[in-house]
Protein backbone atom coordinates (compact mmCIF):
# COMPACT_ATOMS: atom_id res chain seq x y z
CA UNK A 1 0.00 0.00 0.00
CA UNK A 2 2.35 2.79 -1.18
CA UNK A 3 -0.32 5.49 -0.70
CA UNK A 4 -0.94 4.46 2.88
CA UNK A 5 2.80 4.51 3.52
CA UNK A 6 3.14 7.94 1.90
CA UNK A 7 0.27 9.40 3.92
CA UNK A 8 1.70 7.91 7.13
CA UNK A 9 5.07 9.46 6.28
CA UNK A 10 3.52 12.88 5.59
CA UNK A 11 1.66 12.84 8.90
CA UNK A 12 4.82 11.71 10.67
CA UNK A 13 6.60 14.73 9.15
CA UNK A 14 3.69 16.99 10.10
CA UNK A 15 3.80 15.84 13.72
CA UNK A 16 7.54 16.61 13.82
CA UNK A 17 6.92 20.04 12.29
CA UNK A 18 4.26 20.80 14.90
CA UNK A 19 6.73 19.79 17.58
CA UNK A 20 9.29 22.10 15.98
CA UNK A 21 7.11 25.15 16.42
CA UNK A 22 6.51 24.14 20.04
CA UNK A 23 3.26 25.48 21.43
CA UNK A 24 2.77 28.06 18.67
CA UNK A 25 0.34 25.69 16.92
CA UNK A 26 -2.08 26.12 19.81
CA UNK A 27 -2.55 29.80 18.94
CA UNK A 28 -4.80 29.31 15.85
CA UNK A 29 -6.83 26.65 17.69
CA UNK A 30 -7.41 28.87 20.74
CA UNK A 31 -8.45 31.86 18.60
CA UNK A 32 -10.68 29.81 16.26
CA UNK A 33 -12.35 27.62 18.86
CA UNK A 34 -12.52 29.85 21.92
CA UNK A 35 -11.78 33.56 21.40
CA UNK A 36 -13.86 34.17 18.27
CA UNK A 37 -16.86 32.11 19.49
CA UNK A 38 -16.73 34.00 22.79
CA UNK A 39 -16.91 37.32 20.91
CA UNK A 40 -19.83 35.98 18.87
CA UNK A 41 -21.65 34.90 22.03
CA UNK A 42 -21.18 38.42 23.38
CA UNK A 43 -22.58 39.82 20.11
CA UNK A 44 -25.59 37.51 20.32
CA UNK A 45 -26.16 38.63 23.86
CA UNK A 46 -26.12 42.25 22.77
CA UNK A 47 -28.04 42.11 19.47
CA UNK A 48 -29.94 38.82 19.58
CA UNK A 49 -30.61 36.34 16.81
CA UNK A 50 -33.66 37.73 15.05
CA UNK A 51 -33.97 38.33 11.31
CA UNK A 52 -34.38 42.02 12.01
CA UNK A 53 -31.59 44.61 11.87
CA UNK A 54 -29.95 43.81 15.26
CA UNK A 55 -29.88 40.10 14.37
CA UNK A 56 -28.28 40.89 11.02
CA UNK A 57 -25.65 43.00 12.79
CA UNK A 58 -24.74 39.95 14.89
CA UNK A 59 -24.52 37.82 11.74
CA UNK A 60 -22.37 40.27 9.79
CA UNK A 61 -20.02 40.92 12.72
CA UNK A 62 -19.63 37.17 13.27
CA UNK A 63 -18.68 36.37 9.71
CA UNK A 64 -16.48 39.46 9.56
CA UNK A 65 -14.57 38.25 12.60
CA UNK A 66 -13.83 34.91 10.95
CA UNK A 67 -12.94 36.59 7.65
CA UNK A 68 -10.54 38.88 9.48
CA UNK A 69 -8.70 36.29 11.56
CA UNK A 70 -8.96 32.94 9.79
CA UNK A 71 -6.75 33.64 6.73
CA UNK A 72 -4.02 34.95 8.99
CA UNK A 73 -4.37 31.99 11.35
CA UNK A 74 -4.27 29.52 8.45
CA UNK A 75 -0.73 30.58 7.52
CA UNK A 76 0.52 30.91 11.11
CA UNK A 77 1.96 27.37 11.53
CA UNK A 78 3.52 26.92 8.07
CA UNK A 79 5.09 30.38 8.24
CA UNK A 80 6.67 29.74 11.61
CA UNK A 81 7.89 26.34 10.47
CA UNK A 82 9.30 27.87 7.27
CA UNK A 83 11.87 29.59 9.47
CA UNK A 84 13.74 26.26 9.59
CA UNK A 85 13.79 25.79 5.83
CA UNK A 86 14.73 29.40 5.13
CA UNK A 87 16.88 30.64 7.98
CA UNK A 88 17.90 27.45 9.86
CA UNK A 89 21.58 26.49 10.01
CA UNK A 90 22.04 23.75 7.44
CA UNK A 91 18.63 24.29 5.84
CA UNK A 92 20.14 23.25 2.51
CA UNK A 93 19.88 19.65 3.73
CA UNK A 94 16.11 19.96 3.39
CA UNK A 95 16.47 20.68 -0.35
CA UNK A 96 18.54 17.61 -1.26
CA UNK A 97 16.50 15.68 -3.85
CA UNK A 98 14.90 19.03 -4.84
CA UNK A 99 12.26 18.77 -2.15
CA UNK A 100 10.02 21.83 -2.42
CA UNK A 101 7.85 22.79 0.50
CA UNK A 102 4.44 23.25 -1.18
CA UNK A 103 3.16 20.06 0.43
CA UNK A 104 3.86 21.38 3.92
CA UNK A 105 1.80 24.52 3.27
CA UNK A 106 -1.02 22.44 1.77
CA UNK A 107 -1.04 20.01 4.68
CA UNK A 108 -1.18 22.82 7.24
CA UNK A 109 -3.93 24.51 5.21
CA UNK A 110 -6.03 21.33 5.23
CA UNK A 111 -5.44 20.89 8.93
CA UNK A 112 -6.64 24.44 9.58
CA UNK A 113 -9.74 23.81 7.41
CA UNK A 114 -10.62 20.98 9.82
CA UNK A 115 -10.06 23.26 12.81
CA UNK A 116 -12.19 25.96 11.19
CA UNK A 117 -15.01 23.53 10.42
CA UNK A 118 -15.79 23.02 14.12
CA UNK A 119 -17.15 26.53 14.94
CA UNK A 120 -18.96 26.67 11.59
CA UNK A 121 -20.71 23.37 12.34
CA UNK A 122 -21.86 24.86 15.66
CA UNK A 123 -22.94 28.09 13.93
CA UNK A 124 -24.88 26.12 11.32
CA UNK A 125 -27.37 25.16 14.05
CA UNK A 126 -28.16 28.88 14.37
CA UNK A 127 -27.96 29.91 10.73
CA UNK A 128 -28.50 27.71 7.69
CA UNK A 129 -26.17 29.77 5.47
CA UNK A 130 -23.05 28.64 7.31
CA UNK A 131 -21.85 26.05 4.78
CA UNK A 132 -21.47 28.78 2.15
CA UNK A 133 -19.89 31.11 4.73
CA UNK A 134 -17.43 28.33 5.58
CA UNK A 135 -16.59 27.93 1.89
CA UNK A 136 -16.00 31.68 1.62
CA UNK A 137 -13.52 31.66 4.53
CA UNK A 138 -11.79 28.52 3.21
CA UNK A 139 -11.26 30.26 -0.15
CA UNK A 140 -9.78 33.27 1.64
CA UNK A 141 -7.48 30.95 3.61
CA UNK A 142 -6.42 29.18 0.41
CA UNK A 143 -5.62 32.53 -1.21
CA UNK A 144 -3.44 33.46 1.78
CA UNK A 145 -1.64 30.10 1.68
CA UNK A 146 -0.82 30.48 -2.02
CA UNK A 147 0.33 34.06 -1.57
CA UNK A 148 2.42 33.31 1.50
CA UNK A 149 4.03 30.25 -0.03
CA UNK A 150 5.23 32.43 -2.91
CA UNK A 151 6.17 35.49 -0.88
CA UNK A 152 8.02 33.80 1.99
CA UNK A 153 10.47 31.97 -0.27
CA UNK A 154 10.81 35.02 -2.51
CA UNK A 155 11.67 37.35 0.37
CA UNK A 156 13.36 34.63 2.43
CA UNK A 157 12.30 36.41 5.60
CA UNK A 158 9.63 35.32 8.06
CA UNK A 159 9.24 38.69 9.88
CA UNK A 160 8.90 40.57 6.58
CA UNK A 161 6.28 38.12 5.32
CA UNK A 162 4.32 38.41 8.57
CA UNK A 163 4.41 42.21 8.27
CA UNK A 164 3.14 42.05 4.70
CA UNK A 165 0.36 39.64 5.70
CA UNK A 166 -0.76 41.88 8.57
CA UNK A 167 -0.69 44.97 6.32
CA UNK A 168 -2.72 43.17 3.65
CA UNK A 169 -5.22 41.82 6.20
CA UNK A 170 -5.78 45.35 7.52
CA UNK A 171 -6.16 46.69 3.99
CA UNK A 172 -8.65 43.96 3.03
CA UNK A 173 -10.61 44.40 6.25
CA UNK A 174 -10.93 48.15 6.28
CA UNK A 175 -11.01 49.01 2.58
CA UNK A 176 -14.82 48.51 2.68
CA UNK A 177 -14.95 47.52 -0.95
CA UNK A 178 -17.18 44.60 -0.17
CA UNK A 179 -17.49 42.32 -3.13
CA UNK A 180 -16.62 45.00 -5.71
CA UNK A 181 -12.94 44.10 -5.80
CA UNK A 182 -12.21 40.46 -5.15
CA UNK A 183 -8.80 41.20 -3.64
CA UNK A 184 -10.51 43.20 -0.87
CA UNK A 185 -12.18 39.97 0.17
CA UNK A 186 -13.78 41.07 3.45
CA UNK A 187 -17.52 41.35 3.00
CA UNK A 188 -20.06 41.66 5.80
CA UNK A 189 -23.02 40.86 3.57
CA UNK A 190 -24.50 37.37 3.87
CA UNK A 191 -23.03 35.08 1.27
CA UNK A 192 -24.98 33.76 -1.68
CA UNK A 193 -24.05 31.43 -4.51
CA UNK A 194 -23.94 34.43 -6.80
CA UNK A 195 -21.45 36.35 -4.62
CA UNK A 196 -19.40 33.18 -4.19
CA UNK A 197 -19.15 32.75 -7.95
CA UNK A 198 -18.51 36.39 -8.86
CA UNK A 199 -16.25 37.53 -6.02
CA UNK A 200 -14.70 34.48 -4.41
CA UNK A 201 -14.11 32.22 -7.40
CA UNK A 202 -11.61 34.78 -8.82
CA UNK A 203 -9.97 34.86 -5.39
CA UNK A 204 -9.66 31.06 -5.42
CA UNK A 205 -8.25 31.16 -8.95
CA UNK A 206 -5.76 33.84 -7.89
CA UNK A 207 -4.78 31.58 -5.00
CA UNK A 208 -4.16 28.70 -7.44
CA UNK A 209 -2.17 31.00 -9.73
CA UNK A 210 -0.01 32.22 -6.84
CA UNK A 211 0.47 28.63 -5.75
CA UNK A 212 1.69 27.65 -9.24
CA UNK A 213 3.99 30.69 -9.38
CA UNK A 214 5.36 29.71 -5.97
CA UNK A 215 5.99 26.11 -7.05
CA UNK A 216 7.75 27.33 -10.21
CA UNK A 217 9.91 29.83 -8.35
CA UNK A 218 10.74 27.43 -5.55
CA UNK A 219 11.56 24.55 -7.87
CA UNK A 220 14.86 26.38 -8.30
CA UNK A 221 16.07 25.25 -4.87
CA UNK A 222 19.57 26.51 -5.72
CA UNK A 223 18.32 30.00 -4.90
CA UNK A 224 17.28 28.86 -1.43
CA UNK A 225 20.55 27.15 -0.44
CA UNK B 1 31.08 -3.45 -5.46
CA UNK B 2 31.67 -0.66 -7.95
CA UNK B 3 31.71 2.75 -6.34
CA UNK B 4 33.10 5.39 -8.66
CA UNK B 5 32.21 9.06 -8.73
CA UNK B 6 33.53 10.85 -11.76
CA UNK B 7 33.62 14.57 -12.41
CA UNK B 8 34.35 15.54 -15.97
CA UNK B 9 34.87 19.20 -16.92
CA UNK B 10 32.43 20.58 -14.37
CA UNK B 11 31.75 24.31 -14.65
CA UNK B 12 29.63 26.51 -12.45
CA UNK B 13 29.08 30.26 -12.38
CA UNK B 14 27.10 32.62 -10.19
CA UNK B 15 26.04 35.50 -12.40
CA UNK B 16 29.28 36.52 -14.09
CA UNK B 17 31.60 34.95 -11.53
CA UNK B 18 32.97 31.60 -12.61
CA UNK B 19 33.32 29.57 -9.41
CA UNK B 20 34.22 26.15 -10.82
CA UNK B 21 36.43 25.92 -13.89
CA UNK B 22 36.70 22.62 -15.76
CA UNK B 23 36.89 20.44 -12.68
CA UNK B 24 37.82 16.86 -13.54
CA UNK B 25 38.61 14.09 -11.08
CA UNK B 26 37.65 10.57 -10.13
CA UNK B 27 36.79 9.29 -6.66
CA UNK B 28 36.61 5.62 -5.76
CA UNK B 29 36.26 4.05 -2.31
CA UNK B 30 38.45 5.90 0.18
CA UNK B 31 38.90 9.14 2.05
CA UNK B 32 39.66 12.31 0.11
CA UNK B 33 40.67 15.66 1.53
CA UNK B 34 39.67 18.76 -0.36
CA UNK B 35 42.00 21.53 0.69
CA UNK B 36 41.89 25.11 -0.40
CA UNK B 37 41.71 28.68 0.86
CA UNK B 38 38.39 30.40 1.49
CA UNK B 39 36.60 31.13 -1.79
CA UNK B 40 38.43 28.38 -3.69
CA UNK B 41 35.13 26.75 -4.69
CA UNK B 42 35.16 23.77 -2.31
CA UNK B 43 31.61 24.25 -1.01
CA UNK B 44 30.24 24.90 -4.50
CA UNK B 45 31.86 21.70 -5.75
CA UNK B 46 30.37 19.74 -2.86
CA UNK B 47 26.94 21.23 -3.47
CA UNK B 48 27.19 20.23 -7.12
CA UNK B 49 27.98 16.65 -6.06
CA UNK B 50 24.96 16.49 -3.72
CA UNK B 51 22.80 18.04 -6.49
CA UNK B 52 21.99 21.20 -4.54
CA UNK B 53 23.57 23.17 -7.37
CA UNK B 54 23.16 22.35 -11.01
CA UNK B 55 26.45 22.35 -12.88
CA UNK B 56 26.38 24.29 -16.14
CA UNK B 57 28.47 21.98 -18.25
CA UNK B 58 30.36 18.75 -17.97
CA UNK B 59 29.37 15.36 -16.61
CA UNK B 60 28.94 14.22 -13.04
CA UNK B 61 28.55 10.46 -13.01
CA UNK B 62 28.23 7.79 -10.35
CA UNK B 63 29.07 4.30 -11.59
CA UNK B 64 28.75 5.59 -15.17
CA UNK B 65 25.24 6.97 -14.59
CA UNK B 66 24.63 10.70 -14.63
CA UNK B 67 23.87 11.89 -11.10
CA UNK B 68 20.86 13.90 -12.30
CA UNK B 69 19.39 10.77 -13.91
CA UNK B 70 19.58 8.71 -10.73
CA UNK B 71 16.20 8.75 -9.00
CA UNK B 72 16.57 9.87 -5.38
CA UNK B 73 20.29 10.41 -5.81
CA UNK B 74 20.21 12.50 -2.62
CA UNK B 75 19.58 9.32 -0.63
CA UNK B 76 22.88 7.80 -1.63
CA UNK B 77 24.79 10.90 -0.51
CA UNK B 78 25.34 11.92 3.09
CA UNK B 79 26.11 15.60 3.48
CA UNK B 80 27.23 17.66 6.44
CA UNK B 81 27.03 21.37 5.62
CA UNK B 82 29.32 24.01 7.10
CA UNK B 83 26.65 25.01 9.58
CA UNK B 84 24.26 22.56 11.15
CA UNK B 85 21.70 23.45 13.80
CA UNK B 86 18.23 22.60 12.53
CA UNK B 87 15.19 21.85 14.67
CA UNK B 88 16.40 23.24 17.98
CA UNK B 89 13.15 22.24 19.72
CA UNK B 90 13.40 18.57 18.79
CA UNK B 91 15.33 15.82 20.56
CA UNK B 92 18.31 14.13 18.92
CA UNK B 93 16.15 11.06 18.23
CA UNK B 94 13.34 13.11 16.63
CA UNK B 95 15.78 15.02 14.40
CA UNK B 96 17.33 11.80 13.16
CA UNK B 97 13.86 10.32 12.59
CA UNK B 98 13.02 13.34 10.45
CA UNK B 99 16.17 12.82 8.39
CA UNK B 100 15.35 9.09 8.13
CA UNK B 101 12.01 10.02 6.56
CA UNK B 102 13.72 12.50 4.20
CA UNK B 103 16.27 9.87 3.17
CA UNK B 104 13.61 7.24 2.59
CA UNK B 105 14.86 4.83 5.25
CA UNK B 106 12.09 2.28 5.94
CA UNK B 107 10.06 3.09 9.06
CA UNK B 108 10.79 -0.30 10.64
CA UNK B 109 14.56 0.13 10.25
CA UNK B 110 14.69 3.68 11.64
CA UNK B 111 15.42 2.85 15.29
CA UNK B 112 18.26 0.43 14.56
CA UNK B 113 19.83 2.84 12.09
CA UNK B 114 19.58 5.77 14.50
CA UNK B 115 21.17 3.72 17.29
CA UNK B 116 24.00 2.65 15.00
CA UNK B 117 24.80 6.22 13.98
CA UNK B 118 24.50 7.60 17.51
CA UNK B 119 26.90 4.94 18.73
CA UNK B 120 29.41 5.90 16.03
CA UNK B 121 29.35 9.57 17.04
CA UNK B 122 29.11 8.76 20.75
CA UNK B 123 25.79 10.48 21.32
CA UNK B 124 23.65 7.54 22.53
CA UNK B 125 23.35 9.02 26.01
CA UNK B 126 21.90 12.23 24.58
CA UNK B 127 19.30 10.53 22.40
CA UNK B 128 16.39 12.15 24.21
CA UNK B 129 17.99 15.53 24.82
CA UNK B 130 16.65 18.55 22.94
CA UNK B 131 19.02 19.97 20.33
CA UNK B 132 18.99 23.41 21.99
CA UNK B 133 20.52 21.85 25.12
CA UNK B 134 23.48 20.31 23.27
CA UNK B 135 26.92 21.90 23.15
CA UNK B 136 28.36 23.14 19.84
CA UNK B 137 30.52 20.04 19.52
CA UNK B 138 27.57 17.73 20.20
CA UNK B 139 25.48 19.50 17.54
CA UNK B 140 28.35 19.00 15.12
CA UNK B 141 28.41 15.30 16.00
CA UNK B 142 24.65 15.18 15.47
CA UNK B 143 25.27 16.66 12.02
CA UNK B 144 27.80 13.92 11.34
CA UNK B 145 25.24 11.32 12.51
CA UNK B 146 22.60 12.59 10.07
CA UNK B 147 25.18 12.51 7.27
CA UNK B 148 25.99 8.83 7.85
CA UNK B 149 22.34 7.80 8.32
CA UNK B 150 21.35 5.07 5.90
CA UNK B 151 25.00 4.15 5.17
CA UNK B 152 25.25 6.29 2.00
CA UNK B 153 27.79 5.35 -0.69
CA UNK B 154 29.13 8.91 -0.81
CA UNK B 155 29.67 11.00 2.32
CA UNK B 156 30.61 14.65 2.10
CA UNK B 157 31.78 16.63 5.10
CA UNK B 158 32.12 20.39 4.74
CA UNK B 159 34.42 21.73 7.47
CA UNK B 160 33.50 18.85 9.79
CA UNK B 161 35.80 19.70 12.67
CA UNK B 162 34.73 23.33 13.11
CA UNK B 163 33.77 23.78 16.75
CA UNK B 164 35.11 20.41 17.89
CA UNK B 165 37.59 20.21 20.75
CA UNK B 166 40.85 18.21 20.26
CA UNK B 167 39.35 15.06 21.80
CA UNK B 168 36.32 15.24 19.52
CA UNK B 169 38.55 15.83 16.51
CA UNK B 170 40.40 12.64 17.33
CA UNK B 171 37.08 10.82 17.68
CA UNK B 172 36.00 12.14 14.30
CA UNK B 173 39.18 10.80 12.71
CA UNK B 174 38.55 7.41 14.34
CA UNK B 175 34.98 7.47 13.06
CA UNK B 176 36.26 8.01 9.52
CA UNK B 177 38.49 4.98 9.89
CA UNK B 178 35.50 2.92 11.06
CA UNK B 179 33.37 3.77 8.05
CA UNK B 180 33.35 1.25 5.24
CA UNK B 181 36.38 1.43 2.97
CA UNK B 182 34.07 1.09 -0.03
CA UNK B 183 32.44 4.41 0.81
CA UNK B 184 33.63 7.57 -0.92
CA UNK B 185 34.32 10.14 1.77
CA UNK B 186 35.18 13.69 0.82
CA UNK B 187 36.28 16.12 3.52
CA UNK B 188 36.52 19.77 2.68
CA UNK B 189 38.60 21.94 4.95
CA UNK B 190 41.28 24.56 5.10
CA UNK B 191 42.79 22.97 8.23
CA UNK B 192 45.53 20.73 6.90
CA UNK B 193 46.01 18.66 10.06
CA UNK B 194 42.38 17.47 9.82
CA UNK B 195 43.03 15.60 6.61
CA UNK B 196 46.71 14.78 7.01
CA UNK B 197 46.31 11.61 9.08
CA UNK B 198 43.17 10.16 7.57
CA UNK B 199 43.06 10.92 3.87
CA UNK B 200 44.23 8.57 1.17
CA UNK B 201 44.45 11.39 -1.31
CA UNK B 202 44.42 15.17 -1.07
CA UNK B 203 43.03 17.47 -3.71
CA UNK B 204 44.18 21.04 -3.58
CA UNK B 205 41.73 23.61 -4.93
CA UNK B 206 42.40 27.22 -5.73
CA UNK B 207 40.43 29.75 -7.71
CA UNK B 208 37.85 27.23 -8.92
CA UNK B 209 40.26 24.58 -10.17
CA UNK B 210 41.89 21.47 -8.76
CA UNK B 211 45.55 22.31 -8.98
CA UNK B 212 46.89 19.10 -7.48
CA UNK B 213 45.65 15.63 -6.55
CA UNK B 214 48.30 13.75 -4.61
CA UNK B 215 48.86 11.42 -1.67
CA UNK B 216 50.02 13.01 1.59
CA UNK B 217 53.55 11.68 0.98
CA UNK B 218 53.71 13.23 -2.48
CA UNK B 219 52.44 16.56 -1.16
CA UNK B 220 55.22 16.60 1.42
CA UNK B 221 57.74 15.90 -1.34
CA UNK B 222 56.63 19.00 -3.27
CA UNK B 223 57.96 21.09 -0.37
CA UNK B 224 61.19 19.16 -0.09
CA UNK B 225 64.17 21.55 0.10
CA UNK B 226 61.89 24.57 0.37
CA UNK B 227 61.32 24.75 4.14
CA UNK B 228 63.75 26.70 6.30
CA UNK B 229 64.11 27.77 9.89
CA UNK B 230 65.10 31.40 9.88
CA UNK B 231 65.89 33.58 12.93
CA UNK B 232 63.39 36.43 13.08
CA UNK B 233 66.11 39.08 12.83
CA UNK B 234 67.38 37.61 9.57
CA UNK B 235 64.13 37.48 7.67
CA UNK B 236 65.28 40.46 5.60
CA UNK B 237 68.22 38.38 4.35
CA UNK B 238 66.03 35.84 2.56
CA UNK B 239 66.34 36.21 -1.16
CA UNK B 240 63.73 35.38 -3.78
CA UNK B 241 60.07 34.43 -3.53
CA UNK B 242 59.26 33.30 0.02
CA UNK B 243 56.39 32.92 2.48
CA UNK B 244 56.55 33.09 6.29
CA UNK B 245 54.39 30.23 7.61
CA UNK B 246 54.68 30.82 11.33
CA UNK B 247 56.74 32.36 14.08
CA UNK B 248 57.76 30.54 17.27
CA UNK B 249 60.11 30.72 20.26
CA UNK B 250 63.04 28.33 20.54
CA UNK B 251 66.19 28.41 22.70
CA UNK B 252 65.39 31.95 23.91
CA UNK B 253 65.20 33.19 20.35
CA UNK B 254 62.39 33.90 17.88
CA UNK B 255 62.39 31.83 14.73
CA UNK B 256 60.24 31.65 11.59
CA UNK B 257 59.26 28.68 9.45
CA UNK B 258 59.78 29.99 5.93
CA UNK B 259 58.95 28.52 2.54
CA UNK B 260 61.30 29.64 -0.17
CA UNK B 261 61.50 28.77 -3.84
CA UNK B 262 65.22 29.48 -3.89
CA UNK B 263 67.95 27.70 -1.87
CA UNK B 264 68.86 29.51 1.35
CA UNK B 265 71.83 29.37 3.69
CA UNK B 266 69.56 28.74 6.72
CA UNK B 267 68.95 25.25 8.15
CA UNK B 268 66.45 23.23 6.12
CA UNK B 269 63.48 21.55 7.85
CA UNK B 270 61.61 18.30 7.19
CA UNK B 271 58.48 19.26 5.21
CA UNK B 272 54.97 18.43 6.43
CA UNK B 273 51.74 18.33 4.40
CA UNK B 274 50.95 21.95 5.28
CA UNK B 275 54.25 23.04 3.69
CA UNK B 276 53.42 21.21 0.48
CA UNK B 277 49.92 22.67 0.43
CA UNK B 278 51.18 26.22 0.98
CA UNK B 279 53.89 25.79 -1.66
CA UNK B 280 51.17 25.00 -4.21
CA UNK B 281 48.83 27.75 -3.10
CA UNK B 282 51.54 30.42 -2.91
CA UNK B 283 53.31 29.24 -6.07
CA UNK B 284 56.59 28.58 -4.28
Amino acid sequence: MPHKKHIKKQFHKLSIQLKCIQHAYIFPIVITWFVLPLLIVLLYNKYGLSQTLPGLITYSYSIRLYQMFSPFLSIWCPLIYSGESIEGDGHELLYINKKIKAGIFMLHFMLYCVVLAVPFIVLSFINSNMLLEYLRVVIECFFYCGACYTVVYLLRSIPLTFMLVIAYTLFATYSNNGAKNFLCYCDSNPISKDILLHSYLPLALTGILLWIIGVLINSNTERLC
Amino acid sequence: MNNILKLDNINKSFRKKKVLKNISCTFDGGIYGLLGPNGAGKTTLMRCIVSLYKHESGNLTYNDKKIEDIKGCGNMVGYLPQKFGLFKELTVNEILKYFCSIKGIPYEAENDEINRCLQLVNLEEHKNVKCKKLSGGMIRRLGIAQAILGAPQIIIFDEPTTGLDPEERLRFKLLLKNLSRDTIIIISTHIVEDVEAVCDKILIMNDGTIIEALTTGDIKKTASGKVYEVPYDEIKNINGNHFIEKQYEKNNGIYCRVLSSEPQTFPALEPIVEDGYLCRIKNI
